[in-house]
């Protein structure tokens, strides 16, 4: 069970009426040599607290285009990303990158570790970026985030010394480092064995429940009904949003 | 271009017809994690004209079974023999000049040389392999464009073409030297829907033409359009009477039923021996008229169809007739395994008995 | 705890070893380079000014008729004069260790536990010698070849023989400081005497050279000045002057080649600086490309774009620092092994190991501010990386512009293979990047090919010299001899061919007003001479009808600047001034060798008196192409004869042997110029190599798939190769252009060092062939090592993601 008093997230309630992120009318067009190419054709999203969204399509179909859309990655062709609060395409670059270290954390399928850095030191940077670093204590808190994620053993190890799980598991730990309130998930689970996957989607089980807002984008329908609600997308339009039944 | 329904083969080709032919290859990565089996005892067998596709999720094993296909990668142990040659006998060189002339390889990603042109990535492969005349190769290549409709885009460079030409441009190219084999990764996985549907036509058109395709893809219901569809789960092959039978099945129960079966061959007039639960491959298996019983005869179980046994013995009444049968079956133990671990795999099993389309 | 960023700077310093050292070894090359440059540049000026200071050197120096000491104490109270010093000097037959008889220098000094003139540094042995006891100068001992402690054997004037005890060995910086005796090079073997010996040798105890040192050493018109008046009271004394030579304090002897080495280091150092920064700015685009997926996670995870740039900034840092604490006491060591080897040869005294802050300075500002401005750009553009494209393991489809002109190129060339079309094309695919490499190899190039170019120049110069040595055998004799008589003598002597008579005398070449401004030597020969024919830079050689007429060494117009063919000038033959018209001017091998002019022998013989007679003679051997081992048995030979008849030789020598001698101090600029090219070699290969092997590890994916479609390992390699092969032969050609301009300016800075005129010979093709294959050898093999690497690991990654 995740500590709660690491967590500074509002327990879920499902009478929460503002959305933690929305979108309105968000477009995105590529232009190529061969043309302009249309990612996304005007997305309408509420995301609620605590909601574990996910958001499931086929390759090509605009998944990452929506969450890097989210995280202010790439730029917007038209429409308006509210995340917390905050208008993310407003922000320029620096304030953008800041405010996306403290509001988000990013999980993707390449795991993305840093492969100089041990496991502790990865955890560690994100703290050291956003200018929350606290010495010690900050290196408590990652080892404290690593033995969450049962890792606490390796924690001097450099990355390519532990498995593609163990290495997805130091990616989450990284992303709470400073304990965003928001998870950005794009395929986890995607160069994950079966057992592996199941440990990261019982890891992200857990913090929904301890509070935070998760969206995972992943093609494995079978994934279905682990969320709690439910988007599929199709040639850069919604096409579904199913609430999952309670319980 | 109508789909007809493509039969759903229950067993193998054996191993003289194959032109793809894998006889138990393991593949063992050793990491600093520990080692990691990738591929555990793999057989499998292609013949020339099949259309198979190899599904799985992602880290199952797919690409690396494809990958022992094509020689990019070698088994720890095994055999792999294409088109009649050992490729574990080969060096890296040799290989690559092997690939060049049996194999066409079609990338998720393209992958086309960026500095030529589409028409010069197609005639690359002739170059390379020194086939067909120099002045034949521009003819050839811009026919096999005309195929894949980009004759008109033939001289400009991969960037300026749009990820669904790019990858017919591929197509093109994995062509070139008419190779009896296509190989394809996950060769939708960048683009749309509308060009996928495109790139599926043009390979069931390959197919219709004789050539075989391997296609590795993630997606069910593209493997579906495909002769055989194999499916692996953490590294292992299930037998394709599961897939073809239950192709719902979740790839652990899949996996689990796969390790609990047996295969075995009976000789002309053999019967079956003691267990819980059979499935007929080949041949056909009779039931021995009970005198006891004044109820119907039971019918017999022909290819596709299987029984479950309230008692093993009961199996024993099934003969096979003068030439023989191929059966599945389950024995005691193995289904007292699968009541423990998967009661709902044992429903499934005894539920439905009969055969599938 | 080290703060996560800076934990990244130090792994990515330590994580990848190899990467570390090929970026510190392109930084510290230059700067190992630009040290030994600035140092040797630095050290080797003030160390020759310096040493040759201290040793007291004398400013005036007359050789006269014997005199004592009552002239001395006249001289000493001379107006500007600071002391004065009478010297006996005598050149006697020595025998060397082989038997030959070879002339040498002997100087009887007073006092020489004081030396108040013409300071020598002991390096052996004890100083000063006792009675009958000699002190040899080092850098000439070696033609002797006598061990320290053991006897040399002096042949007296009658032909008895003496034993001198050799005990000390010395170095005299001033030798060749009088340019009448042909300077370092040319200057016999020196011994040093009490005057106590000389009654002993045969000689007597009066003085015959007198050296003085004036109040300003340092102002030749004053030394001049001063000169007059010391002649005037010599002369008073009824003391005839024979010759005479002004020199300042500071102008060492071989100041010429210090000149040409100065000027050499001081352009190549400008152009290593600008190599130095190209070499440092590529290593450090390639290792930034390589960071792109990195800083796009870092931007992903709060990193702001100067905390990102800050981390490369400070790695960057890291790097020079490390470089420049490898390059400091490298440099610091080589240089003084390069100065050691030039001071042995050209006679200097170095004041000992020092730190030349220039020197530092420069490595200093190479190694830390210039990575930094050659990282500005590639940070920039590294920090304004989109994230979306680095992490996602999709290459955007890059935009490849081939120039215009290449295609046109392909057009003509239709039936280029296609692979080759690759290779090609892959080479202009980054235009930017490409001009940058090519800028780096071809300073590289251009560099090594203009060194060894202008060495062999030089070289082909020394072999133009020997026009002037044309003869086997030069023989001089102690007085002049008839030339007929000598003549039919040799004729005796078997391997002897046509031998020709010259005459000789040393003459006062006078300025304005009655002043000597320096002494010349006038060489007669017979205006059919077929045993000189000189290397002329302007006007004309002798011709029949030819009287008082002159051709004029490079020299002449270091005295007299304005001087042209046409011009007379006022010599002063034995006590009789005369006017000789210029008609030509020749080059010989450096100013330091003094004045000389070949003048017609008819003329010189009948203004010395000594018509029909020679003091030199040239003999030639009855074939051609003596070897030198040819011509010192027919030396010996002549030698050996000659004296059974009686004649009282001062030398015979070989011939090649005397061109070899005039050569030497041209010898070790060629010499020095290799090992600078040596140089230049090493820091332009490790540029080449260092580039193209980045080159090609950006090659994988493209090598991936050519594996996965039938491509051959011979393919993949000739690819590979022919891409290397491209960029090295383009540099090359490049270089070669670049070489042109610096070849001429190095030729030029050393000729006007040493002959004072603009160089006759700058290119050779040897250097642009050594680098050629250079180029080819590198750029084969820094593109195949990373390329096998590159081929087995490849392709299982194209399959799956990046």
């Amino acid at each position: 069970m995740l500590n709660p008093s690491l967590s500074n997230s509002a327990p879920v309630s499902a009478a929460t009426p503002s959305p933690i992120i929305s979108l309105r009318g968000v477009k995105k067009a590529y232009h190529t040599p061969a043309g302009d190419f249309w990612a996304l054709h005007g997305i309408d999203l509420e995301v609620y607290p605590g909601e574990f969204l996910g958001i499931i399509g086929k390759s090509g179909a605009g998944k990452t285009t929506l969450l890097n859309m989210i995280s202010g990655i790439d730029a917007l062709t038209e429409g308006e990303v509210l995340v917390n609060g905050v208008r993310v395409h407003d922000l320029d670059e620096d304030r953008l990158a800041l405010w996306r270290g403290r509001t988000l954390g990013v999980i993707t399928q390449n795991f993305l570790l840093m492969p100089t850095l041990t496991l502790l030191e990865n955890v560690l940077l994100p703290m050291d970026f956003c200018g929350l670093w606290q010495g010690r204590k900050s290196v408590e808190r990652a080892r404290e985030l690593l033995r969450q994620v049962e890792l606490e053993e390796h924690i001097h190890k450099l990355p390519s010394a532990i498995s593609g799980g163990q290495q997805q598991r130091v990616a989450i730990a990284r992303a709470l480092a400073n304990d965003p309130p928001i998870l950005l998930a794009d395929e986890p689970t995607g160069r994950l064995d079966s057992g592996t996957a199941e440990g990261i989607l019982h890891i992200f089980e857990r913090l929904v429940a301890a509070g935070k807002t998760i969206l995972m984008v992943t093609h494995d329908l079978s994934l279905e009904r682990r969320f709690s609600r439910v988007v599929w997308i199709a040639d850069g339009r919604l096409v579904a949003d199913r609430q999952a039944a309670l319980g | 271009m109508p789909l007809t329904q493509p039969t759903i083969a229950l067993s193998q080709p054996s191993a003289e017809e194959a032109l793809i032919h894998l006889k138990e290859v393991w593949k063992v990565f050793k990491m600093p994690a520990g080692t990691f089996e990738a591929l555990k005892n793999i057989n499998l067998s292609i013949r020339g004209g099949e259309f198979v596709s190899v599904t799985g999720k992602s880290g199952s094993g797919k690409s690396t079974l494809v990958n022992m296909i094509t020689g990019i990668d070698r088994p720890t142990r095994g055999e792999v023999r294409v088109n009649g040659t050992l490729l574990n006998t080969l060096s890296e060189g040799a290989l690559s000049v092997w690939r060049g002339h049996n194999l066409g390889i079609v990338f998720q990603f393209f992958q086309l040389l960026p500095m030529l042109s589409v028409l010069e990535n197609v005639m690359l492969p002739m170059d390379f392999c020194n086939r067909y005349d120099p002045a034949e190769r521009e003819e050839r290549a811009m026919a096999l464009l005309r195929r894949v409709g980009l004759e008109k885009v033939a001289h400009k460079l991969p960037a300026a073409l749009s990820g669904g030409q790019q990858q017919c441009a591929a197509i093109a190219r994995a062509l070139a030297n008419d190779p009896p084999i296509l190989v394809a990764d996950e060769p939708t996985g960048n683009l749309d829907s509308r060009t996928a549907a495109q790139v599926m036509e043009i390979f069931t058109d390959l197919v219709a033409h004789g050539k075989t395709l391997v296609m590795v893809t993630h997606d069910l219901s593209l493997a579906q359009r495909a002769h055989r569809v194999l499916v692996i789960s953490d590294g292992e092959l299930i037998h394709p009477a599961i897939v073809a039978t239950w192709p719902h099945l979740s790839h652990t129960k899949m996996r689990l039923l796969n390790r609990h079966l047996q295969t075995l061959r009976l000789p002309p007039t053999a019967s079956l021996p003691a267990c819980r639960w059979a499935m007929v491959l080949e041949g056909t298996l009779h039931p021995r008229p009970s005198r006891r019983r004044l109820l119907a005869r039971p019918a017999p179980l022909s290819a596709g169809t299987w029984r479950a046994f309230s008692h093993a013995e009961e199996a024993t009444t099934y003969t096979a007739d003068t030439s023989g049968a191929l059966v599945l079956l389950l024995d005691e133990k193995a289904w007292e395994s699968l009541r423990q671990s998967a009661p709902d795999l044992i429903t499934t099993l005894q539920n439905r008995h009969g055969g599938h389309a | 705890m080290m703060r996560p960023r800076w934990r990244k700077v130090l792994s990515d310093l330590i994580g990848n070893l190899g990467r570390s050292l090929l970026v510190v070894l392109s930084i510290a090359v230059g700067l190992f380079a630009i040290g030994i440059l600035i140092t040797n540049h630095r050290v080797i000026a003030e160390d020759m000014v310096t040493g040759y200071r201290a040793v007291n050197p004398a400013n005036i120096m007359l050789v006269t008729t014997p005199f004592d000491d009552d002239l001395v104490e006249r001289v000493k109270s001379v107006k500007g004069v600071r002391d004065a010093l009478g010297v006996h000097k005598i050149s006697l037959r020595v025998q060397t260790v082989h038997g030959d008889w070879i002339p040498m220098d002997f100087n009887a000094i007073p006092d020489m536990g004081t030396q108040a003139i013409n300071r020598v540094h002991l390096l052996e042995g004890t100083w000063p010698p006792e009675d009958k006891e000699v002190v040899v100068e080092q850098s000439k001992l070696s033609e002797i070849g006598v061990g320290l402690g053991d006897w040399i054997t002096v042949e007296l004037p009658s032909g008895k023989t003496r034993r001198l005890h050799f005990v000390g060995i010395v170095k005299d910086l001033t030798l060749g400081a009088a340019a009448g005796g042909g300077g370092f090079f040319l200057a016999a073997p020196q011994g040093y005497i009490t005057p106590a010996t000389l009654p002993w040798l045969d000689q007597n105890e009066a003085w015959n050279t007198l050296y003085v040192t004036v109040e300003e050493g340092n102002d030749e018109a004053a030394i001049r000045q001063v000169a007059q008046r010391v002649r005037r009271e010599v002369e008073a004394q009824g003391v005839l002057i024979l010759s005479s030579a002004v020199r300042t304090s500071e102008n060492h002897p071989n100041r010429i080649y210090v000149d040409a080495v100065v000027g050499v280091l001081f352009v190549l150092g400008a152009l290593v600086v600008f190599l130095s920064g190209f070499l440092i700015t590529n290593t450090l685009n390639a290792l930034l490309a390589q960071q792109m997926v990195q800083i796009g996670v870092m931007k992903l995870i709060g990193a702001r774009r100067w905390q990102v740039a800050g981390i490369y900034q400070v790695l960057i840092l890291t790097y020079g620092v490390l470089a420049l604490l490898l390059a400091l006491p490298l440099s610091a060591r080589f240089s003084y092994v390069l100065l050691d080897y030039l001071a042995n040869r050209i006679n200097l005294q170095l004041q000992g190991f020092r730190v030349v802050p220039l020197a530092i300075l420069v490595q200093v500002v190479l190694a830390l501010a210039v990575p930094q401005g050659a990282a500005l750009l590639p940070i920039l553009h590294g920090v304004r990386v989109r994230i979306h494209e680095v992490i996602s393991g999709i290459r955007p489809s890059e935009a490849v512009q081939t120039p215009h002109w290449i295609e046109r190129l392909q057009k003509r060339f239709r039936g280029l293979p296609r692979p080759l079309l690759i290779s090609l094309r892959n080479t202009f695919r980054r235009t930017q990047r490409l001009i940058l490499t090519l800028i780096t190899l071809t300073l590289g190039g251009a560099i090594f090919i203009a060194t060894f170019n202008t060495q062999a120049a030089i070289e082909r110069y020394i072999q133009q010299l020997s026009r002037y040595f044309l003869a086997d055998v030069n023989l001089t004799f102690e007085a002049p001899q008839r030339i007929q008589r000598v003549k039919n003598d040799l004729a005796q002597v078997p391997g002897v061919g046509h031998v020709e008579g010259w005459a000789y005398t040393r003459a006062d070449l006078m300025g304005e007003g009655d002043q000597v401004l320096d002494t010349v030597q006038l060489i007669g020969v017979p205006i059919e001479t077929t045993l000189v024919t000189p290397i002329l830079r302007e006007g004309r050689w002798l011709q029949a009808g030819d009287r008082n007429v002159l051709v004029v060494n490079e020299r002449f117009r270091a005295t007299l600047p304005n001087l042209h063919v046409g011009d007379t000038l006022h010599l002063r033959i034995n006590g009789s001034e005369r006017d000789w018209v210029v008609v030509g001017f020749l080059q010989l091998a450096g100013q330091n060798l003094g004045h000389l002019a070949y003048v017609p022998y008819d003329e010189l013989s009948r203004q010395l008196g000594q018509s029909g007679r020679g003091l030199l003679f040239r003999v030639a051997a009855d074939r051609a192409n003596l070897t030198l081992a040819e011509q010192e048995d027919l030396a010996r030979r002549v030698d050996a004869y000659l004296k059974g008849r009686g004649y009282n030789i001062s030398e015979a020598r070989a011939g090649l042997s005397v061109l070899e001698k005039t050569a030497k101090g041209l010898d070790v600029l060629t010499n020095f110029l290799l090992i600078l090219s040596g140089l230049a070699a090493i820091v332009g290969s490790i540029g080449l190599a260092g580039t193209m092997s980045l080159n090609v590890m950006e090659r994988t994916r493209e090598i991936g798939i050519m594996r996965a479609i039938g491509a051959s390992d011979g393919t993949i390699r000739l690819l590979v190769i022919v891409e290397g092969v491209l960029i090295g032969l383009m540099s090359w050609i490049l270089a070669s252009l670049a070489a042109f301009p610096i070849s001429r300016l190095l030729s030029n800075v050393i000729s006007h060092a040493i002959f004072n005129a603009p160089a006759l010979f700058a290119y050779t093709p040897t250097g642009f062939l050594a680098w050629l294959g250079v180029v080819l050898v590198l750029s084969v093999i820094a593109s195949l090592l990373p390329a096998r690497t590159a081929v087995r690991l490849t392709i299982r990654e194209v399959l799956a993601y990046e």
